[in-house]
Order: C-alpha cells, then sequence, then structure tokens
C-alpha cells in the first residue's frame, strides 16, 4: 500500500483560507460564505466544488425565495383571485421580466419557461422543426454539441427526411468556421450551436455564426446553457434566434428552464404539451391557444423555480456578469497553465476563447480512477464523457476529467486539485 | 485516504497494470461485449469451452484500473472450471454487488458515498469460491464505481446465456 506524505490529507485546506488572489475581479472567498452546501467537508476535507458545468450550488438568497414561494405565496399561478394568487402570478410574471433583462430580449413575452434546457430544446425540435423543416432540407449542428443539443436534431432530422450536418472541430476543440460556411446553403434551414461548450470550454462566435446562417436564410438556436452564468448575453446583439438555458446552471433552482425566441418564432412554433393554462375559449371538440408564452406553459407553473431563478439572476447581475467573466477568465487561464506544468497531463480543447470549463486526461490513469481519488481529498470533478461522445471521439480519448468553474472558485481551489493530482500520481505511480 | 487505498490495493493495481490473458480469442465457442454508456467502458469476454470445461479465457477491457483488474481477475478465476461453477460464481459475485438503486444505473459523480459502512467480507462457501477476486468487493464503499467492476462479469454472464451470439449492449446511452 502507498504511503502519503503526511500533509496531503489536508490539501484543499487552503481553499477557504484564500481572500483574493492577484487579478481577481471581487473575493472569491467572500462570496462562498453565501453558499451553504460550499461549507461541507466531504471525506474529512473541505469540499472544493469544480462540478460547476454540471450543476452550480445555490447561494441562501435563491433557497430562500423558494421558501417564501412555498411559505408566503404559495398558490397557483394565473388562476386564484385572492390575495395569496396575486402574490404567485406576481412573482411569476417578475421572473419572466428578470430573464427578459437577463437577456435583452425585447419583451417579457418573448420569454418561454420550461423543465430545462433540453426541454427548451425539444420545444424547438417538436414544435418549431416539425413546422417548418421539410424532407430534403438541412439542419446543422456542431461536433462540440451536447447531447441534448445533438439528439433532438437527430429525431427531427429522421421525422422529416431532413439532414443534418456537423460543423468539424479544428485541434483546439474550435469550429472550423470555412467548413460551417460551406455547409450552409439554400437547403439550410436551422443551425444550432452551444454557446459555450460544456466538454472543452470553447467560446464559440456566435455572432459571425448567426451572420452566415441568417445570410443563407437560415435561423439559429443557440444552448446558452454554459455561457448565461458566465458571461454578459444579449440575444439580439449575438442575433439569437432562439436560445436556451437551464435554472440550476445559473446559480438557481432544478426544473426550470428558458426558451427565448423572437416573438413571430413563438408565434410560429405550435405547443408541443396542451391542457390547463394555456388556451383562451375551450369548447367540448375545439379551443384557442392563450398568446405566447402562456401558449407553451400548459399545467400549473412551477412557481418556485421561477421565482429562485429570477432571485438567482438579480442575485448574479448584483455581482455583475462582466466581473463574473473576468474572474473565470483569469481561473481557467490560471488552471490550464499550472496543469500544463503537471507531468502526464494532456489539455483536451485549448480555444484560445474559452471560459468556465478546462478537460484533461492524465498519462497511465483512467479519468474514473482519477476522480474518485479527487473525491476522497474532497475535490469534485466530472470524469466521463459529458453527455459530448463525438466531442470524446474526436479527440480519440473514451473520457477526460473535466474542472469547471464559478464565480465562488478561487485559486486555491485549483491548487487543490493539483494537490490531489499529486495524490493520484502516489496511488497509480508514475 | 485509507478507504481509496483499500480500493486500489495492491493485488488490484497489479491487476491493472498487468492484465492476465488480456485480449481476445480468435476462436471463442462463447463471447460476449458489456458497455457502460455512462462512462464508455467496453469489455469483450471470450472462452473456449470444451473438456473438463474453459480451455481458455480473455478479457479485453476498454476503461478503468477497477474494469481492467475484474477483467482480469475474473479471467483466472474461470480456468479450468465447468460452466456450471463459473455461472455459479458470476451469479454470486453480482449478487454480492448489487447495482445502485437508479434508473439509469451507476453513475461517475462522487454522489452519496457509502463510504465507512462495512464491505462484505466472504465467508463459508463464498470465500472457497471467490476469495481470489475478494479485493473487488472494496467497490462496496464506492457506489458510482460499482459498475466498473461488474462489467466484465456481466459480459462473462452474457456469454454464457448467450454461448457465440455476440452479445447486445447492455444498456441504452441515457444522457
Amino acid at each position: 500500500m502507498t504511503d502519503l506524505p503526511p500533509s496531503a490529507g489536508a490539501f484543499s485546506a487552503q481553499a477557504l483560507a484564500a481572500e483574493g488572489s492577484p487579478g481577481e475581479a471581487f473575493s472569491a472567498a467572500e462570496l462562498r460564505r453565501q453558499f451553504p452546501a460550499l461549507s461541507q467537508q466531504i471525506h474529512g476535507h473541505p469540499l472544493v466544488y469544480l462540478d460547476n458545468a454540471a450543476t452550480v450550488q445555490k447561494p441562501e438568497c435563491v433557497l430562500e425565495e423558494m421558501w417564501r414561494s412555498y411559505t408566503e405565496y404559495c398558490a397557483n399561478v394565473h388562476r386564484g383571485a385572492h390575495t395569496l394568487g396575486e402574490r404567485a402570478s406576481l412573482a411569476y410574471e417578475h421572473a419572466r421580466r428578470v430573464v427578459q433583462q437577463l437577456l435583452h430580449a425585447s419583451s417579457p413575452e418573448e420569454i418561454v419557461f420550461v423543465g430545462g434546457c433540453t426541454a427548451a430544446i425539444n420545444l424547438v425540435a417538436r414544435g418549431f422543426g416539425d413546422r417548418h423543416v421539410a424532407a430534403g432540407d438541412e439542419v446543422i449542428v456542431s461536433e462540440l454539441e451536447h447531447h441534448s443539443n445533438l439528439i433532438p436534431w437527430q429525431e427531427l432530422c429522421a421525422r422529416r427526411g431532413a439532414r443534418l450536418l456537423t460543423i468539424p472541430l479544428d485541434e483546439q476543440g474550435q469550429l472550423q468556421m470555412d467548413a460551417y460556411a460551406r455547409l450552409l446553403g439554400p437547403r439550410t434551414r436551422l443551425v444550432a450551436v452551444a454557446h459555450v461548450s460544456n466538454a472543452l470550454g470553447t467560446v464559440n462566435p456566435i455572432r459571425e455564426i448567426t451572420r452566415l446562417a441568417h445570410d443563407a436564410g437560415a435561423l439559429v438556436l443557440v444552448d446558452g446553457a454554459q455561457a448565461v452564468a458566465r458571461c454578459p448575453v444579449d440575444v439580439r446583439e449575438l442575433g439569437s434566434d432562439f436560445y436556451a438555458f437551464s435554472g440550476h446552471k445559473l446559480y438557481g433552482p432544478f426544473g426550470i428552464g428558458v426558451l427565448y425566441a423572437r416573438r413571430e418564432l413563438l408565434e410560429a412554433t405550435a405547443p408541443v404539451s396542451s391542457g390547463g393554462g394555456m388556451v383562451e375559449v375551450v369548447a367540448a371538440e375545439h379551443c384557442s391557444f392563450a398568446p405566447v408564452p402562456r401558449k407553451f406553459e400548459a399545467g400549473t407553473p412551477n412557481l418556485a423555480g421561477a421565482a429562485g431563478l429570477g432571485r438567482a439572476i438579480e442575485w448574479l447581475q448584483a455581482l455583475g456578469l462582466e466581473r463574473i467573466e473576468a474572474h473565470e477568465r483569469e481561473l481557467l487561464a490560471y488552471a490550464r497553465g499550472r496543469l500544463r506544468t503537471f507531468p502526464g497531463v494532456r489539455l483536451v480543447g485549448t480555444a484560445e476563447r474559452a471560459l468556465g470549463v478546462v478537460s484533461f486526461v492524465l498519462d497511465g490513469v483512467h479519468p474514473h480512477d482519477i476522480s474518485t481519488v479527487l473525491d476522497q481529498g474532497g475535490v469534485a470533478v466530472r470524469a466521463g464523457h459529458h453527455c459530448a461522445q463525438p466531442v470524446m471521439r474526436r479527440f480519440a480519448v473514451p473520457a477526460t476529467v473535466r474542472a469547471s468553474f464559478a464565480a465562488y472558485n478561487t485559486r486555491a481551489d485549483v491548487d487543490a486539485l493539483l494537490a490531489g493530482l499529486a495524490q493520484v500520481r502516489e496511488v497509480f505511480g508514475p | 485516504m485509507k478507504d481509496v487505498l483499500e480500493l486500489y490495493q495492491a493485488v488490484i493495481l497489479d491487476h491493472h497494470r498487468s492484465p492476465r490473458n488480456s485480449g481476445r480469442l480468435a476462436e471463442p465457442t462463447h463471447v460476449a461485449e458489456a458497455t457502460n454508456p455512462l462512462c464508455g467502458d467496453q469489455v469483450v469476454v471470450t472462452l473456449r469451452v470444451g473438456q473438463p470445461g474453459v480451455l481458455e479465457a480473455r478479457c479485453d477491457v476498454r476503461g478503468c484500473a477497477l474494469c481492467r483488474a475484474s477483467g482480469s481477475l475474473l479471467t483466472e478465476l474461470v480456468l479450468g472450471r465447468s460452466l456450471a461453477e463459473v455461472a455459479a460464481r458470476v451469479e454470486r459475485f453480482l449478487a454480492l454487488l448489487p447495482p445502485r438503486p437508479t434508473a439509469g444505473g451507476s453513475d461517475l459523480g462522487s454522489g452519496l458515498s457509502a463510504s465507512g459502512a462495512a464491505v462484505v467480507t466472504l465467508e463459508g462457501a463464498d470465500a472457497a469460491a471467490l476469495g481470489s477476486v475478494a479485493p473487488l468487493l472494496q467497490v462496496q464503499r464506492f457506489p458510482s464505481r460499482v459498475r466498473c467492476a461488474t462489467l466484465p462479469w456481466e459480459a462473462l454472464g452474457e456469454a454464457l446465456r448467450h454461448g457465440s451470439r455476440p452479445g447486445e449492449d447492455s444498456a441504452r446511452a441515457p444522457c
């Protein structure tokens, strides 16, 4: 059995002690006190949470808002004429306006609440794609998509007899834009791309993507799951026709997500779920749908989810998305630099424009084994294919270790990751 | 680190670094593949069975240290045994390491860990039948990793059930 150095057991302790490391836009160490989950001990070590691309921990204010939704305004949205019902409806629609401001959408009617980013993309694939994509048409995705922005398009193309085309990646994990330009054509109906890659951290050139697509007469859906909590997003400036994201990756609750689309596109989209709350006049055999966005929100809305999401966005904006972006850029550069010096580490994805995510492999040790050893020291990372199997194939690896950051992470967290890797070497040998 | 060092104890690391009976037989009588779609681990088990039982066994693993060690230990365990003896051991091993109670099988995150819980120790008939693979049972403390250890055994079970017909993938990709 391998003997470990005496200091190794506490390799993450410094994480909580770091106050304002150099270049930080704000004190992440200060910030983390607002997150109850981050004060836990894992296997006797302070938690170093570096799995933020999977989900982000929630600040106290978000949890409190959800608590309030169940204790002060627990009622069915848009149904009750009583006081609690009024409060619930106000809170729900307030959250919609907060999302509108976050995305710089033209009106709150362009914001649809859904179950999550996957549900939002499926709504577009079914509700819009089934109506407007015909046999022989083309849909373009990229090689770096999360399965949630790939499978719905595969299914759509199978249903409609359309062709699915893929923008290839270069060696650094960036979209090959010249290849993209060649894929666009008169039959292109939709382009679906991630804003930020969940597996590689690559930031895609969305403005350029939408400009080229629009020139070709195609629409663009942007999967913003990894972007909205990491940088300012202006859907009009980006030229994104559809924009989808999840609440839980934005410091908000699970079970709530958002689809933004320009109003005329929402009006041209069919609801995929029908029932109460999405109709105006109902006769025995037919009905008329409510106007957007309510025609997409059948059933009792997720009040706690919307309220928590709204609060999370307000919290995020008070902190400043520009500052968060600067902080995460600095942290990513630091992490890449330190990982590059670790013997046997190979970074997977080295795009110049990247945010929030660093993926890597270590010679001779499988990512799962790395993750298990890191966890024993309190360091939480993701090991696997990150629901992006085409990316793994592109880089000829079965899986990677992924460390992903949030506003509350510090350089000390990266140091803890590196100390954990040294322990991996202790266990598995050179 | 105590748990993790018990998981990756010397015998496991030895079989991970130098897997026995690695690869595939050219003309097997029994073959099956198992994959874990959550992580991409892939195992192919090939056997040549005759009299008095398993004459040759190979395990081809694309996966983590636990999966490689498990496949290696498995091949050593089955050599020379009758199919009935092998089937009984596979069934017992898989019963000792039941999958996590989730709809989609095991995951790789560091979820609620059973760390600190006692690992079931082999007694009586189990100790005699499975003693050589006992180190694998440490994985009970790491619920998210159980399937890494059981995957080769699932493949072997498939091979026994279906003979030389290649097995189906063990599950569909859930994400």
